[in-house]
């Protein structure tokens, strides 16, 4: 008689503790928007009231970003959002900036007039370097997949050219967002994540990450601390051109 | 519209005042005011101690009683939760009991929701010229929803000074036994309530429980502080 | 035989809480903690559906926990197809066994450990350290509380018991950085000191906030960027999870994101939330590359069998109880002596570890209600409290029940009550002796077991004539 594993000891348990007399019942049957065309209404539903309220939600987006200590800089041009970068890592000193190895970086031109400027612009690599290279960097530069205006979050999924570390490790980070990305909050959020992943027929992300505003800590007699093990800085440029 | 009295062991033996002032204030009213002598304890001490089988009997007896009254009232919240919400509870197990005590529960108030919420009266009459100030009981308060009516009785006595009770919704640290079990705890929780009251300037603390009050005043006297109790029938009867 | 599925200290606790109201630094300290509530409220009031959030959390876990096998299988599908590895643990002992063994198997010298309860609760730094392993805070609080060889004391701010000069005494003699005054001097220390453990830890050990069954997903909620760090820098990521904590898909998971960081700090959302899927993906640059959960029982399915206490499995561990107890107020986190302090620990502790252990616990409650008022999805504290005194009276979970003195004293007491004439003897009796005891009208010093009322406070008189004495005068 072979002694019970510890999955279906607790299983067994479970079941016993909730009075059922062999196998598990069906899942809550309210259904859930995951029927494909169910999901494409709601999700063109979100696209379009998020659409026609961006005004708003920008506006409520800098105002909660500002709020948890984040800072805001919109830019109507390329150039506008480079210079922004440009000086937050002057002010910094920054020797290297570590970035996304995405489209938007690209449209701002970042890696090449940095290095004019003489400050290293190192991307993603996918060998032992790359950790201690970002642990290094002065200034971590990303795109976001989308943006909360009701808490000014910052919504970054994880993948290739999308390192974790890059907006985790410099002390200060800033993230370009496109307007198109503003959404109004997490209910809005979930459905689209949904979409994109089945659209691109995957399953959700390794890793996503919420960001509100920068690192802080009030372990000690309650005292707030902004900037503890995450960036002590956080910048949002609005791309909007 | 008559109303049966639920004394409440402490004010029928330490705090007899507060009971002739209940009848009072209802006499005033036009309410027809009897007392059920033989009423004792609802049996909340046994039933807050764990002690179910004996605060069973003691209810059962209570329900008895008082069962045939057409209103009851008590000057106490906590006594009033005691068979307003766990007497149903206490016999969840026993559908003729419970069908008893719901009933009864459904006709059982404190004192400032019924002369509020029954009688529809916010104004009995009353004066008191000092500086007041309420402490809100934690049963009538959470277990009852009663949040406003004891101001409102309160605002219409002439010539009173309201003073606000910082954290007047703060626990005053009595619990029943749990003042006896756990005093060290106890009095200090009581340390910030007495802290509140000397800040608020008030020269008497109202509530609705005599248990709140004579663990308050034990304090404020023990202290020496300046600061009396009364409860809030007493300060209603008064003309 | 009740297993004791949890180290307790709780049979001190009344000789530990007298210390603890006695401590002015600790006092001082815990008088900060209403500042949280304080923003909650606001919070909540600034919703405008605050409270059919709070209904709907609540509505979420019932349907959750009341089918809480099939949920848990949806969600090791999904992990293991997500390329995660799924193990199940009975108890504590089996969750450190797992641990050690996946740390063995991969060599692992050195682990970052996320702020869990969980891990508190199965004692699993002590497991490492034991087996050689290097477990390191990195949570600033529970970094603080490691360092001083403390438990937290509480769930959300662990070192709140601490001064910043206890703090700074303490980094002085462990770190040997001394001087250090302001909390922000002390955090940068802690940032430097720790990195460098983040950068170079085999792995990073996690509990789990939520389980999202419908994804396979793990959520862990933060300020600080210990857990992201400690989910994407070590190669080996383990989250530690009961199995109550489940919900059953993304969007359930956005109503409790609402109000989880609303109820525990006063914050919309917190810093940080990490919504894992599995190990990192073929061509990502970080992450972890073997993803581990362990779904961890140790008395909960136990719990749920109970169905008054069932609901005790709902908690979201933020910790908004403990801010609005009276009792948690004045004796601070550990004069309860468990892992799990202040309202929720008074009710789940006697569920892990017996109530002979943690008998005190039900009872040292005024039953004042503030917790339930707060509590996001409306555990109803006080009933559960009441409920273990009357398994406690009835010598339940494995207790020896009332000493025989008691039980006999109730006995009369009800009888007492129960005949008319005999209750008010029982207040008329003392009422005409006590006389020479009263001293400006009252009683300073009471009897036996009531001695204690007049440790600090006066007693009042008994009354000359009773109410029953002053109605038959009315008839």
């Amino acid at each position: 008689m072979t002694a019970k594993s510890a999955r279906e000891e607790i299983l067994e348990d479970i079941g016993r503790a909730l009075h059922r007399e062999g196998k598990a019942g069906p899942l809550r049957g309210e259904p859930l928007p995951s029927a494909s065309s169910d999901l494409d209404a709601l999700v063109s539903e979100i696209k379009k009231y998020s659409e026609q309220h961006r005004g708003e939600l920008t506006k409520q987006f800098e105002s909660e970003l500002t709020r948890v200590g984040g800072r805001f800089h919109r830019a109507t041009t390329a150039e506008s959002a480079f210079q922004y970068i440009e000086e937050v890592a002057s002010v910094r000193q920054a020797k290297t900036i570590i970035a996304w190895g995405t489209q938007v970086i690209d449209d701002i031109d970042l890696s090449g007039k940095l290095e004019e400027k003489g400050i290293k612009v190192l991307t993603e690599t996918a060998d032992r370097e790359f950790i201690p290279a970002a642990a290094a960097s002065d200034v971590g530069v990303s795109g976001v997949d989308f943006a909360l205006a009701d808490t000014g979050t910052l919504v970054l999924l994880a993948r290739k050219g999308q390192a974790r570390s890059i907006s985790l490790l410099p002390p200060v980070h800033i993230a370009v967002v496109k307007p198109e990305q503003l959404l109004s909050g997490l209910s809005d959020l979930f459905p689209l994540l949904r979409a994109e992943a089945e659209a691109e027929g995957r399953d959700l992300s390794s890793a996503i990450t919420f960001i509100t505003g920068p690192s802080r800590t009030a372990d000690i007699e309650l005292t707030l601390v902004v900037g503890v093990h995450g960036p002590q800085q956080l910048h949002v440029v609005l791309l909007d051109c | 519209m008559k109303v049966s009295l639920f004394i409440t062991c402490l004010v029928d033996q330490l705090f007899p005042e507060v009971g002739m002032s209940v009848v009072s204030v209802l006499r005033g009213l036009g309410a027809e005011v009897d007392f059920p002598a033989d009423q004792t304890c609802c049996g909340q001490p046994a039933f807050n101690s764990g002690f179910s089988s004996e605060a069973r009997d003691l209810a059962k007896r209570f329900i008895a009683i008082f069962e045939n009254s057409e209103y009851v009232v008590a000057p106490s919240g906590s006594c009033t939760s005691m068979v307003r919400v766990f007497y149903p509870e206490l016999f969840r197990d026993d559908p003729d009991w419970h069908k008893r005590a719901e009933s009864l529960a459904s006709r059982t108030y404190e004192f400032t929701e019924f002369v509020v919420n029954v009688l529809g009266v916010e104004d009995v009459g009353a004066a008191y010229h000092g500086k007041v100030a309420l402490h809100q009981s934690c049963h009538l308060l959470r277990e009852l929803n009663v949040r406003t009516e004891p101001q409102r009785l309160l605002r219409s006595v002439k010539g009173i000074e309201l003073v606000e009770l910082e954290r007047a919704e703060a626990c005053c640290g009595f619990g029943g036994l749990f003042s006896i079990k756990y005093p060290h705890i106890s009095g200090s929780i009581l340390q910030d309530k007495l802290d509140s009251v000397e800040k608020s300037g008030a020269a008497v603390v109202v509530a609705s429980d005599v248990g709140c009050l004579m663990h308050i005043a034990g304090g404020l006297s023990r202290q020496a502080a300046a600061a009396t109790t009364m409860h809030i029938a007493e300060l209603l009867a008064k003309k | 035989m009740l297993l004791t599925l949890m180290h307790v200290n709780s049979e001190s606790f009344i000789q530990d809480s007298t210390v603890a109201v006695q401590n002015k630094t600790l006092q001082t300290r815990l008088r900060v903690l209403t500042g949280f509530t304080t923003k909650r409220n606001l919070l909540f009031a600034e919703l405008p559906d605050g409270e059919a959030l709070r209904d709907r959390a609540r509505e979420i876990k019932e349907e959750t926990i009341g089918n809480l096998d099939s949920y848990l299988t949806q969600l090791e599908e999904n992990v293991v197809r997500l390329g995660g590895t799924v193990h199940w643990a009975r108890t504590g002992k089996e969750a450190r066994a797992i641990v050690l063994e996946l740390a063995r198997r991969n060599n692992v010298k050195r682990v970052v450990k996320a702020k869990s309860m969980v891990t508190e609760e199965i004692e699993l730094n002590e497991a490492l350290e034991q087996a050689g392993i290097e477990a390191v805070e990195t949570d600033l609080g529970e970094y603080i509380v490691q360092l001083a060889h403390e438990k937290p004391s509480h769930i959300l701010a662990p070192a709140v018991h601490k001064s910043k000069r206890d703090i700074s005494e303490l980094f002085a003699d462990k770190l040997g950085v001394a001087n250090l005054k302001e909390a922000e001097e002390m955090t940068v220390v802690a940032r430097k000191r720790l990195r460098e453990k983040f950068l170079t830890a085999d792995m990073g050990i996690t509990g789990a906030n939520f389980g999202v069954a419908e994804t396979g997903t793990i959520v862990l909620v933060e300020n600080e960027g210990n857990i992201r760090l400690s989910t994407s820098l070590p190669r080996i990521h383990v989250a530690l999870m009961g199995i109550e904590k489940l919900v059953p898909s993304l969007d359930d998971l956005a109503v409790f994101l609402k109000i989880l960081a609303r109820s525990a700090s006063g914050q919309k959302m917190s810093s940080y939330v990490s919504l894992i899927t599995g190990a990192r993906r073929a061509g990502e640059a970080d992450g972890a590359d073997e993803f581990h959960l362990i779904i961890l029982d140790n008395g909960r399915s136990r719990i749920l069998a109970d169905e008054e206490m069932r609901e005790s499995l709902y908690c979201l561990r933020c910790g908004a109880c403990l801010n609005v107890c009276p009792v948690y107020q004045k004796i601070g986190g550990h004069a309860y002596g468990s892992v799990y302090s202040g309202p929720i620990g008074s009710i789940i502790t006697p569920a892990f570890a017996g109530l002979e252990k943690s008998k005190d616990l039900p009872f040292a409650s005024t039953l004042c209600g503030a917790c339930r008022e707060i509590c996001p999805v409306r555990i109803d504290i006080p009933r559960i409290l009441l409920k273990l005194r009357s398994d406690w009276a009835e010598g339940k979970h494995d207790n020896a029940g009332p000493p025989l003195l008691e039980k006999v004293a109730i006995k009369l007491w009800a009888f007492a009550m129960r005949h008319r004439i005999i209750y008010n003897l029982v207040f008329r009796v003392p009422a005409f002796l006590q006389g020479p005891l009263l001293e400006d009208g009252k009683l300073k010093r009471l009897p036996f077991a009531l001695g204690g009322w007049t440790q600090n406070r006066d007693f009042p008189a008994l009354a000359r004539r009773s109410f029953r004495s002053m109605w038959g005068d009315e008839k």
